[in-house]
């Protein structure tokens, strides 16, 4: 039987998943119960758990019946600290916590497409690699799996989020950039404290502070080239302790966000030099602090590209495949690219016939349920697919 | 009297050196045989010497910066010379001693009043130590400058004294993820254009022969670095010599254009608040001559500077709410840079006596 066939008898344990997950929701770092659950549900499949010490989530191992290479397929099993309205039977329970980001879906979409694969593994001409990853809403804790040697040995990774703004029944697994980096900014503005009345004797952090932001717009506006999108934000700029002392020190806290590696790398060395002259006319002197956050997301691997475009034709159809905009929204899915070749695309859970239509983070986001079957469908097809496809090409 | 009582700490608990000051303050004042009383909110401490005969009353005022306002635990020093605060205090001391001397002799009374300035109780024309100022017919205070030479003095009182608006800037705008510019309205960015633009106040609005001073002290915007901002709030304060065409009116339509009108060019809304400080000048004239005589006579024609340097200390201001008054500067300033300021001490300390003592027995108006 086909996956697309068999998800759609799934259809009813995957959306129970779902349901559960939804209405147990944890924070990041905290998945503790999910992550129990999920183990519960892989051992009632005859799948043995796989944890990584001291963090929350788990891997689990599909070998196949075929000796091949290790593919990796993942889901991010988080919630977000946001209120759920008490509207839905499956509304969460704990309350200021809500999958409001689909984590519930991706989890149960693969727990179904673990049922799959495990039971046809004896086709599988490889090894399936179940990665459900704790912590997505930081932004960079995929990190903590690399570091423990989760992704050791395996040759692919494949992820993929339920998206709001794309409809059920439609699928995005385009080329190139997808989805932006995000690295966080901070700049210390260091002057001289001196009576308000007796500028000449300090150096003002707050005009400095404010000549550093305003010189910091040029770097979209003068520097960067108008093709490479690129978004610096000052979000925070805190200083100065009294309104008749002339501030000593002014924090400037922010994101820069591009697709742009290259760029990406070059801007903690021109954000600094740009502080650094800024403040220097004002007489101040800046300190830059850069932490890197997650990497652009990119689709730049034929096979694994081919092999997700081609799952979603057979489970959703010839027309499912639709165009979708670039995001700047970041995603740490992103780390594991950088370490190994990834894949990663949007499956369409919006239906406004059904009143689905809220966005991701907000307190009414919900998604069409009947999207969940043709994913794990889509994860277990990618995973056949592309194990096949590599034992072809070695052949 | 309203506001003081006999006992320190009875409202709230000061730190340990502010408490271990005042209770200096209290001693070394009733070792010179002058009754002492605290202020109930800790805004200072004051003590009283009423002559044999009746009189007016005169108030001395001089500032004690706790420790903690200057800068010793870490904070910033709103000042340029921490002693200098001290330096008030022993002139009034010595004050106070000469005058408690002449008891007997004195038609009136004079309340000397150590104000513990930067603390936040006395930040405000309410506080205790402004009360006892209340009903006195004249209030007088002294402060240390360097930027005058250690000879020379200036005085200013009520309406010549630089006038001090603190202010509060508040832009509002509209919040965004950060990955979402063009969906926000960026209170930082706008918050920065109207900062520096408020630079060109000073440089382009004022008369460049009149001083004229104008300081953002603290801005703050922002919880997560991710979010963009929809509010900046910005406090400081402005101080310069008002005149005819140039009032506390005129300075805040141009802080209001210039932050207003920046703000609504970037998308942004600001808001601007005056707290404007309103001395008592009726009666202020007389105060002003009273101390320009006393220099006269004490230093010589010379010393009287003109020269006003640019009120260091908001915290007066409050007292002037409640008495007509004047300030004096005393310089502290030698040819070859620092030198001992006992010098200036004693012209402080010969001051504020002859001062009261002038004041006192002025006669009737």
């Amino acid at each position: 039987m086909e996956f697309k066939d068999r998800a759609l008898e799934l259809s009813e344990y995957i959306i129970e998943q779902r349901r559960h997950l939804h209405a147990n929701p944890e924070l990041s770092e905290k998945e503790f119960k999910t992550t129990e659950h999920i183990a519960k549900e892989l051992e009632s499949m005859g799948i043995e758990p796989i944890y990584w010490d001291g963090i929350t989530g788990l891997t689990a191992e599909i070998e196949g019946g075929m000796p091949g290479p290790v593919i990796m397929l993942r889901a991010d099993i988080d919630a977000l600290p946001i209120n759920e309205p008490q509207n839905k039977p499956y509304s969460s329970k704990n309350p200021g916590v809500m999958h409001a980001c689909g984590h519930d879906a991706h989890t149960a979409m693969l727990l179904g497409a673990a049922k799959m694969l495990n039971e046809r593994k004896n086709e599988l001409k490889g090894t399936v690699r179940l990665l459900f990853q704790m912590g997505e809403e930081t932004g960079v804790l995929s990190g903590e799996y690399i570091v423990r040697g989760a992704l050791k040995g395996a040759a692919g990774i494949f992820g993929m989020h339920v998206w709001p703004t794309l409809d059920a029944g439609k699928a995005n697994f385009d080329y190139g950039e997808r989805m932006a980096s995000n690295d966080r900014f901070t700049i210390k503005v260091k002057g001289r404290a001196a009576h308000a009345t007796t500028p000449q004797k300090g150096n003002d952090a707050v005009v400095a502070a404010a000549a550093v932001v305003t010189a910091l717009q040029t770097i979209v506006a003068r520097i960067n080239d108008p093709l490479n999108t690129l978004v610096v934000s000052a979000c925070m700029m805190n200083g100065g302790d009294r309104r008749d002392v002339i501030a000593d020190s002014v924090e400037i806290v922010g994101s820069y966000r591009t697709f742009n590696r290259e760029l990406r790398s070059e801007l903690p060395k021109m954000m600094r030099e740009i502080a650094t002259q800024a403040a220097s006319v004002y007489g101040c002197e800046v300190e830059c602090k850069h932490e890197l956050l997650p990497s652009p997301v990119i689709n730049e691997h034929e096979d694994l590209v081919e092999a997700s475009r081609g799952a979603v034709e057979k489970v959703l159809g010839p027309d499912a495949l639709v165009p979708m905009k670039r995001l700047m929204g970041s995603e740490d899915f992103s780390l594991f690219m950088d370490e190994i070749p990834g894949v990663y695309g949007f499956l369409g859970s919006r239906n406004a016939e059904k009143g689905i239509v809220g966005t991701n983070h907000h307190p009414e986001f919900d998604i069409d349920e009947e999207v969940l079957h043709s994913g794990a469908a889509i994860y277990a097809q990618f995973a056949m697919d592309w194990l096949e496809n590599k034992s072809k090409e070695n052949g | 009297m309203a506001g003081l009582n006999n006992t320190p700490n009875t409202v709230s608990r000061p730190s340990e050196k502010l408490g271990k000051l005042m209770a200096d303050t209290v001693l070394r004042l009733e070792k010179m045989g002058i009754g002492v009383e605290t202020a109930s909110d800790l805004s200072g401490v004051s003590g009283t010497v009423s002559g044999a005969k009746p009189g007016k009353t005169v108030v001395l005022c001089a500032d004690i910066y706790p420790p903690l306002a200057c800068g010793e635990e870490g904070g910033a020093c709103p000042c340029d010379n921490p002693s200098g605060h001290l330096g008030s205090a022993e002139m009034l001391f010595e004050a106070a001693r000469a005058i408690a001397d002449l008891k007997e002799s004195l038609a009136g009374e004079v309340r000397f009043l150590f104000r513990f300035a930067g603390t936040s109780p006395a930040e405000s024309s309410d506080c205790g130590a402004c009360k006892i100022v209340e009903g006195a017919d004249v209030v007088f205070g002294i402060g240390l400058t360097d930027d005058l030479p250690v000879s020379e003095v200036s005085v200013a009182s009520g309406s010549q004294l630089a006038t001090c608006t603190d202010f509060e800037i508040v832009v509002d705008g509209r919040a965004a993820h950060c990955s979402a510019p063009h969906l926000s309205l960026d209170v930082i960015t706008a918050a920065s254009s109207v900062i520096l633009n408020l630079q060109t106040f000073a440089s382009r609005n004022n008369d460049p022969l009149d001083p004229f001073v104008f300081t953002i002290g603290t801005v703050r915007s922002g919880t997560q670095y991710n979010i963009i901002s929809d509010k900046t709030t910005m406090t400081g304060t402005m101080r310069f010599t008002p005149s005819a065409e140039k009032d506390a009116d005129w300075a805040e339509e141009n802080v209001r254009r210039i932050a207003e009108k920046s703000a609504e060019a970037l998308g942004c809304k600001a808001t601007v608040t005056f707290d404007r400080a309103l001395p008592i000048t009726d009666g202020s004239e007389k105060a002003g001559e009273t101390a320009e005589a006393a220099v006269f006579d004490l230093f010589g024609e010379r010393a009287l500077s003109e020269v006003q340097p640019l009120m260091a200390s908001r915290d007066f201001y409050f007292l002037l709410e409640k008495a007509p008054g004047a300030y004096a500067f005393v310089g502290t300033a030698f040819e070859d840079g620092a030198g001992p300021d006992a010098d200036a001490r004693a012209n402080g300390a010969e001051l504020y006596t002859r001062f009261a003592l002038d004041f006192l027995s002025g006669g009737d108006e």
